[in-house]
């Protein structure tokens, strides 16, 4: 009765680490069959601006140093509200903005990327139509001074 | 390897299983420590601490780190570090060079004490695995993972060999290899004087290669060690770094302020939650934030999870340390008994090595001895419950398998810790490079190493968080750190 009980308590110990012992391989072997599931990363973005709405800073990154293009160079864009659905040429900082991703915005600054008070590039006045403090905290703190001059008027459209 | 140990029924046993169940042991642990090792190779090097370690070790001749001027000597692995760095090899090779530096520890750690426990029952290789898990799961490693900084993973496995050598029937090099193994792990960290603390506790329970030589020479040694340091270092900073009391964290200045004139109490406050973080989780760094977080009504999976195994555990190990010291008093010292007493005295250099500021990482060198009691604790419980009527037999046999998954859960928390540092080195890099460049303008060197550890900081390769479906969110990590 004691032996059995013994030999029954040992294997239901054991159970657990083997569980996790499965999941680990499960999961570490699913990263390798299959890394761009959603469980282990993104879908691959071919463009800054999928980059940028996927919050792959990363990605975004590399294809800023890939492309060796300038980080204020416009990208197309659409967004259900703020283009009214339709495409539309942005910067990428201000693309950054409308996802509100403080860290892209940081990559963005720190690889050059400036803010111009005309459509498209006013990534501090998207920020405060959004009553966005945080983000317009991180511009701020991020880059180069923000240009005294006003916004532009935003299309009624828009 | 152990020599003898008390069995169920008080007999003895004895090796004979031909190391099938140490075999299945670390068959079950392997995937586990794998993958923190496979995590840690693919980790970048984060800007913040490696890039200034970095130049330190280029500006300075190798030897100049023996001069122990500073608040933070660590002369043996800033002597590795600086050989590594200025070896005439590829940038690739010394950074691998630098993980293995990290990674080979913990590997080490995890072989050395599966071989010291040394499974020969289904019982014990599942004790020996639960045990493992409480070693990989516990804080006290989990924030020493971070690469470069292995000073206390180096330290923790030179800990367990230099018990593993005190508690075997003695050899002539024993006291030669303990002392070596003692200088090592004070050269890469002050935590390495836990190591004295095993050695008095070995030496006081009369373990087979214990002597009052040995006890003493390094007992002198660690008092010429504290000496040198004030000698050369009279005035330290009453806060080095910020500390944690309560609910919240105190900076270094409000600390001066507040506490400076008498900060004794203060410094008690910090040496007990080292303690406490490795009995029971909490706090951490001082600060009470899962018992903070499950006030607020914020607490996640994870946080219960870390409370109740570490609570459970801690519980299981003061009735068996109960056990043990009763029959030591009795029969004499057994292996068992001696743990119990390795692990409280080791807990107490922790605590008073860490008298200054609380961290996780400064209990480190008391984890391998919380798992090796948990190890002990699990074996004998799992065989008292075997002698419980029908019912009570159920009953806790299920809380003993609840309290191993709950450890396991941790287990592979830490491999998700491990991977959440990696992602946060890789956004550090992205996000703080150009800052970094304008900020260190005026040191060459720095901007060097800066440029040259740019292409492994900023690799899409890097390992990712796993996004866990909503249901299980925040079980093995906080939710917050999973991909938006």
């Amino acid at each position: 009765m004691t032996a059995a009980r013994v030999r029954s308590v040992g294997g239901w110990l054991l159970v657990p680490g083997v569980l996790a012992a499965g999941l680990v391989l499960a999961l570490e072997g699913g990263r390798v069959a299959r890394p761009r599931s959603p469980w282990f990363g993104r879908p691959k973005a071919f463009t800054l601006g999928d980059a940028i709405a996927q919050h792959d800073v990363a990605r975004a990154y590399a294809l800023l140093r890939e492309t060796r293009r300038h980080p204020d160079e416009l990208i197309v864009v659409s967004h259900p509200t703020l283009t009214a659905g339709v495409g539309r040429f942005v910067s990428p900082l201000w693309w950054a903005v409308a996802m509100r991703d403080e860290h892209a915005i940081l990559m963005l600054l720190g690889a050059g990327a400036t803010i111009q008070h005309v459509d498209g590039r006013d990534a501090d006045c998207l920020a405060e139509r959004l009553h966005d403090p945080v983000m317009l905290a991180v511009l701020r703190r991020g880059g180069p001074a923000l240009p005294d001059d006003p916004c532009p008027t935003v299309p009624a459209a828009r | 390897m152990r020599a003898t140990t008390r069995h169920l029924n008080g007999g003895r046993e004895r090796g004979g299983d031909r190391g099938w169940w140490l075999i299945v042991a670390v068959v079950v642990v392997a995937p586990v420590l794998g993958a923190i090792a496979a995590i840690l190779w693919r980790t970048p090097l984060p800007v913040s601490e490696a890039v200034a370690l970095l130049e330190d070790v280029t500006r300075k001749p190798r030897l100049a780190f023996l001069v122990p001027d500073t608040a933070y000597y660590r002369p043996f692995f800033h002597i590795v570090l600086s050989t590594i760095w200025n070896a005439d090899v590829s940038i690739e090779a010394r950074v691998a060079a630098i993980r293995v530096l990290q990674i080979a520890p913990v590997v080490a750690l995890a072989g050395l004490f599966l071989l010291h426990v040394r499974p020969r029952t289904l019982v014990d290789a599942a004790a020996a695995a639960g045990a493992t898990a409480v070693l990989l799961g516990s804080p006290g490693l989990r924030d020493n993972l971070e690469i470069p900084l292995s000073y206390t993973t180096v330290g923790m496995p030179l800990a367990l060999a230099a018990w593993h050598l005190l508690v075997s029937p003695p050899r002539r090099w024993h006291t030669a290899a303990v002392v070596a193994l003692t200088v090592a792990a004070v050269g890469f960290k002050e935590q390495g004087l836990a190591i004295v603390a095993l050695v008095v506790a070995a030496w006081v329970t009369r373990a087979p290669s214990a002597t009052r030589t040995q006890a003493v020479i390094l007992v002198v040694l660690a008092l010429a060690y504290v000496a040198l340091r004030f000698a050369w270092h009279p005035r330290m900073a009453t806060f080095e770094q910020a500390i944690g009391l309560g609910f919240r964290e105190v900076s270094t200045s409000e600390a001066t302020a507040r506490f400076g004139t008498f900060p004794y109490l203060v410094y008690a406050y910090s040496g007990l939650a080292t303690i406490g973080n490795v009995l029971f989780s909490e706090p951490s760094a001082g600060v009470f934030s899962i018992v903070r977080a499950i006030g607020d009504g914020t607490a996640e999976w994870w946080q219960y999870i870390h409370l109740a195994a570490s609570i459970g555990l801690t519980t299981l190990l003061a009735w068996w340390a109960t056990g043990e010291l009763v029959h030591a008093r009795r029969s004499g010292w057994t292996d068992e008994a001696r743990t119990v007493v390795a692990l409280v005295l080791v807990l107490a250099a922790c605590g008073a090595l860490s008298f200054n500021y609380s961290r996780d990482r400064l209990g480190g060198m008391a984890v391998p001895f919380y798992a090796l009691a948990a190890f002990h604790a699990l074996r004998a419980a799992a065989r008292r419950v075997t002698e419980l009527p029908r019912w009570r037999f159920e009953a806790a046999a299920a809380g003993l398998v609840l309290l191993a998954s709950l450890w396991h859960i941790r287990a592979v928390g830490t491999v998700e810790a491990v991977r959440v540092t990696a992602a946060r080195n890789q956004m550090e890099w992205l996000t703080s490079l150009a800052q970094r460049t304008r900020d260190f303008a005026d040191r060459p060197v720095y901007l060097s190493i800066l440029d040259s550890l740019r292409a492994q900081g900023t690799a899409e390769s890097a390992p990712l968080p796993t996004n866990y479906p909503r249901p299980i969110m925040g079980v093995f990590s906080p939710a917050n750190v999973q991909a938006p």
